[in-house]
């Protein structure tokens, strides 16, 4: 069964149609203010008015010449990196044990580990605040220099706790569905702990642990509440704009969002199509 | 055949070395949040119960801020509203993420992977950006006023497209999608089509199918999702402010005002104190649905 | 395990000294085989425990021609900063304040010492002053200072105690601003923006300063309008009542009320003259009134922290924001007002006159400028409940 036609069997052939169709019309939904965004990148007025008045390429002339720009989209990127890689270990680990082990205070860690993202940012951005305040050391002091690149803690340290929550429910909902029946079985069969996890547990969860990750990379890449109140010299891009704001959304913002979408729509789409089925794992669903 | 998978988690027994093993896995996570938000978190509501003197914290023990939120009715107001536009835009996305996710998971075989990371892209395109194009899309001169005027369904600008509770849950449920879209799709897409072939066979047609069958195993998909969606949502005041009409404020507005503004942390922490209430009696029900692990302990 | 010519730094070596390695050495050490995989992948474990407190941090490491500002997005931009910056062989960073209260918090998060210079509008200043965050100004060390308008030299909100705090380069006042096609009487009152004729066309700036502005309309009219007692501010939250319902938008950003006149969202509102002038480029026929009670009006100034860790840095770079680059530059690019006589007589006639600048004693008379308010948290509490409730 590794090759399923399209579309299923004749008799439910209309629920495929009514489904692709209702699909179609949600991508509308979701992409329709990126059009908006991408149109409004070569209005040749400050504001934005609609019907647009003239077009012209100079907003993407000032953005290249734009290091502030740069330099912000750089750090939302690496944050973002940092952030979905750690939590991907961390959130993992975690659903790992909450979902194949028993221990003491369960409820309460199971509590504790969901609650980032489930109290407004706000709450995480000010308690962080409050916390890095008990040092001496400002807020804008907690960069690291690496390798020419800096690293703010409080805020990579406030991206990896939201992130880990999103890994770590994506993964316990998807190891829930799993018969814990086939780790036992690998292990009757003298597996390892590590050996079952890796050739069974693992496989079957990737694609959680995949989608987990990305979206968190997407929370961390457009996060502005909680950055607002932990950021230190550096600004991340949506902290950037939403500084800028206050002189009106300039189209060079929307020439900078275009871009992002441009290069990350060709990176997915050779990415994906490089390596294939990144989602896809051959657990019981395609047997 | 949901229910012979949940009792045979419950025959789970203990064995020699699991606890530890499992103490060993839970420890980074825990101490990660231990450190980095529970304690930030004790710290900040521990101001809930001191006041605020110009620009000193006093730090004596008062109730004084509680008493503020019980008896100002904008404080229940606000979180009532906060918490019926959240569950709204939770609802919505359940409904427009499952046609999708069931799609994408079930009926596409070619280019799938490409089809779901375009669910997530349009988010990386920056959320402020995004929220003044709805504004651009919705406005009484805006690109929808001007469609529905131009096919002749309208022929005055509707002033209720922006500025509005309606505007402010179509921008939420946009923004937040693919939030429900990702988890939805990794539990529909492990579905096995044995446990869907049978229930045909059984004579069971589509909606029967989709109810009896799909709707129970992809819970915990439609609990994760929801968790982010409804606190997200919650969380959030950008979007009340850009796009929700005068008066939609949510309650991040008010608690982040509090803390900037007034510069009172006192009062902002106290108003911590219902959604925690509110996130500890979510987390209860979503628990019972499976969304953080196994609920057998 | 240890051969005899790899470093082994882990052991042997306190954190504090360890932080001290360059990461990238350590790599090119590791590269050239003079330390194992294994000692690598300690360092940089170590980097992640060290971090607290170490000396990898930024602090320190600071060179001595940086300034880091926390400012009004606009007030450091490359255009003209870069002058500065070439002329000193000097850096200036910026962080972005996203209200008065975001710099306040940032700044006392760091004891005033996080950041060298800020940029404070006049609700700030004193609570900077009253925390100790900011230190006093030496105005013998700006030589632009003597070309200030004599106005903006000494103002009641960057001088306390004989002392002057903050060297004053932008303002501008709130005024009334109405479209001419659909409103063809002018305003003359703040009441216009309580008039049920324009219906869900009115938009206000969303922020409890504005109290301050709606308390301009109580009978008998507050002596302070920036220090109210508590039945003055019930008066406030009735009026801020009576007017939600006839509110379309409160507006949050100068550049967003601009949109909303292009966009034919409102036709009445409070606003700032750069975003009247942002509306009018953008094709609204706007003009502004300075209603007969009189207008508040917000004014910017560079402070010094109390722990700036380059104060003649900081001067020189206050200096050059109120010589004519820096002024021009806030000016063109911000559209505001500026502080520095010569550089206004400079100006053309007409941009003069739009942004108030042409005859500043009489203009300056009629603005209540803003100041603390003590009580902000009550103050918070009335526009929430008018506005939110």
């Amino acid at each position: 069964m590794s090759t399923p036609t399209a579309i299923a069997k004749p008799p439910r052939d209309w629920s495929a149609w009514a489904l692709g169709f209702a699909s179609l019309l949600i991508y509308a939904f979701l992409y329709l203010p990126i059009i908006v965004v991408v149109l409004y990148s070569f209005s040749a007025t400050k504001v934005n008015a609609w019907p647009i008045q003239g077009y012209t390429l100079d907003w993407y002339r000032e953005l290249r010449g734009d290091t502030e720009i740069r330099n912000a989209i750089g750090l939302s990127v690496r944050l973002g990196l940092v952030a979905a890689l750690s939590s991907l270990v961390l959130g993992t680990l975690g659903a790992l044990a909450l979902d194949r082990y028993r221990f003491p205070f369960k409820p309460g860690i199971r509590f504790l580990i969901v609650l980032p993202i489930t109290l407004p940012g706000i709450v995480t951005g000010i308690a962080l605040l409050a916390f890095f305040s008990l040092t001496d050391r400002p807020l804008a002091q907690w960069t690291i220099q690496l390798f020419g690149l800096s690293f703010p803690i409080p805020l990579i340290v406030a991206h990896i706790t939201f992130s880990i929550t999103l890994v770590l429910s994506t993964v316990a909902a998807r190891l829930f569905q799993l018969p814990s029946s086939l780790g036992e079985a690998s292990a009757d069969l003298g597996a390892t702990p590590w050996r079952t996890f890796r050739r069974v547990t693992l496989p079957l969860i990737f694609p959680a642990m995949l989608s987990g990750a990305i979206l968190a990379f997407t929370l961390s890449f457009d996060e502005v509440v909680v950055s607002l109140f932990l950021k230190g010299r550096d600004n991340t891009l949506p902290l950037l704009i939403w500084g800028r704001l206050r002189l009106g959304l300039s189209p060079e913002i929307n020439a900078a969002a275009t871009v992002i979408t441009a290069v990350s729509l060709v990176g997915i789409v050779t990415s994906t199509v490089l390596l294939g089925r990144t989602f896809r794992s051959g657990g019981p669903g395609n047997e | 055949m949901a229910t012979t998978v949940a009792e045979s988690k419950l025959t789970d027994q203990p064995q020699p070395g699991q606890m530890l093993r499992g103490i060993a896995l839970l420890a980074p996570p825990v101490v990660w949040m231990l450190v980095f938000y529970l304690i930030p978190l004790v710290i900040l509501l521990v101001y809930a119960f001191w006041s605020v003197d110009y620009l000193t914290v006093v730090r004596e023990l008062t109730l004084e801020n509680f008493k503020t939120i019980v008896t100002n009715d904008l404080y229940p107001r606000v979180i009532l509203r906060t918490i019926a536009i959240a569950a709204i835009v939770t609802s919505i996305d359940i409904a427009l993420a499952f046609p999708i996710a069931y799609f994408l998971a079930r009926k596409v075989t070619k280019h799938r992977e490409l089809l779901l990371m375009l669910v997530i892209f349009p988010l990386w395109s920056s959320y402020l950006v995004r929220a003044f194009a709805w504004r651009t899309i919705l406005g009484t001169n805006g690109i929808l006023n001007s469609f529905l005027q131009w096919a002749h369904i309208t022929d005055q600008p509707l002033t209720f497209l922006l500025f509005s509770k309606e505007a402010m849950v179509l921008t939420f449920s946009q923004v937040w999608l693919p939030f429900m879209i990702l988890p939805l799709y990794t539990v529909l897409d492990q579905l096995p089509k044995s446990l869907l072939e049978a229930a045909a066979d059984l004579g069971g047609n589509g909606w029967q199918t989709f109810r009896r069958v799909v709707l129970p195993l992809a819970l915990p998909g439609v609990v994760a999702g929801s968790l982010s969606v409804f606190s997200l949502t919650m969380g959030d005041y950008i979007t009340p402010t850009l796009i929700g009409g005068p008066g939609d404020q949510l309650i991040g507005k008010i608690i982040a005002d509090n803390f900037g503004t007034a510069n009172n942390w006192p009062l902002g922490a106290a108003l911590v104190f219902p959604l925690l209430l509110v996130i500890f009696t979510m987390l209860v029900v979503a628990n019972r649905f499976g969304a953080l692990g196994r609920s057998s302990v | 395990m240890q051969s005899d010519h790899t470093i082994d730094p882990f052991r042997t070596v306190s954190v504090d000294e360890l932080t001290q390695l360059d990461p990238a050495e350590v790599w090119s050490q590791y590269r050239s085989g003079r330390i194992s995989r294994r000692d690598l992948t300690k360092f940089f474990g170590a980097i992640g425990l060290a971090a607290m407190g170490s000396k990898l941090l930024g602090g320190q490491a600071l060179a001595a021609t940086e300034l880091n500002a926390i400012v009004w997005e606009g007030y450091t931009a490359e255009a003209f900063a870069k002058k500065w910056e070439d002329a000193n062989d000097a850096k200036i960073n910026s962080t972005f304040m996203a209200s008065s209260d975001d710099a306040f918090a940032q700044l006392q998060a760091g004891g005033g010492s996080n950041f060298d210079l800020v940029t404070a509008s006049n609700d700030l200043t004193q609570r900077l002053v009253d925390a100790k965050l900011v230190q006093e100004i030496d105005t013998s060390k700006l030589s632009n200072f003597p070309d200030l308008v004599e106005q903006f030299q000494k103002p009641p909100y960057i001088y306390f105690d004989d002392k002057l705090y903050g060297a004053n380069f932008a303002w501008g006042p709130t005024v009334l601003l109405y479209n001419t096609e659909t409103i063809t009487t002018a305003p003359t009152s703040w009441n216009a923006l309580l008039d049920e004729q324009y219906s869900g066309r009115i938009a206000t700036w969303n922020a409890p300063i504005q109290i301050a502005q709606y308390a301009l309309l109580l009978d008998p009219r507050p002596d302070d309008i920036y220090v109210l007692d508590d039945d003055q501010l019930a008066g406030v939250k009735d009026l801020l009542v009576k007017q939600r319902p006839l509110i379309r938008a409160y507006w949050n950003f100068g550049g967003e009320l601009a949109e909303l006149y292009v966009n034919g969202e409102i036709d009445i509102s409070d606003a700032w003259p750069y975003a009247t002038l942002q509306a009018q480029e953008g094709g609204a026929t706007v003009a502004e009134v300075w209603p007969e009670e009189g207008v508040t009006g917000w004014s910017d100034s560079w402070m010094i922290t109390s722990g700036a860790q380059n104060v003649d840095l900081c001067y020189s770079w206050i200096d050059f924001m109120l010589g004519p680059d820096g002024q021009m530059g806030v000016l063109e690019g911000n559209k505001y007002a500026i502080t520095n006589q010569k550089v206004i007589d400079s100006l053309p006639e007409d941009l003069r006159a739009s942004l108030y600048m042409d005859n500043i004693a009489e203009w300056y008379d009629k603005i209540l400028m803003w100041k603390n308010v003590p009580n902000m948290d009550k103050w918070l509490q009335v526009w929430q409940e008018a506005t939110a409730s």
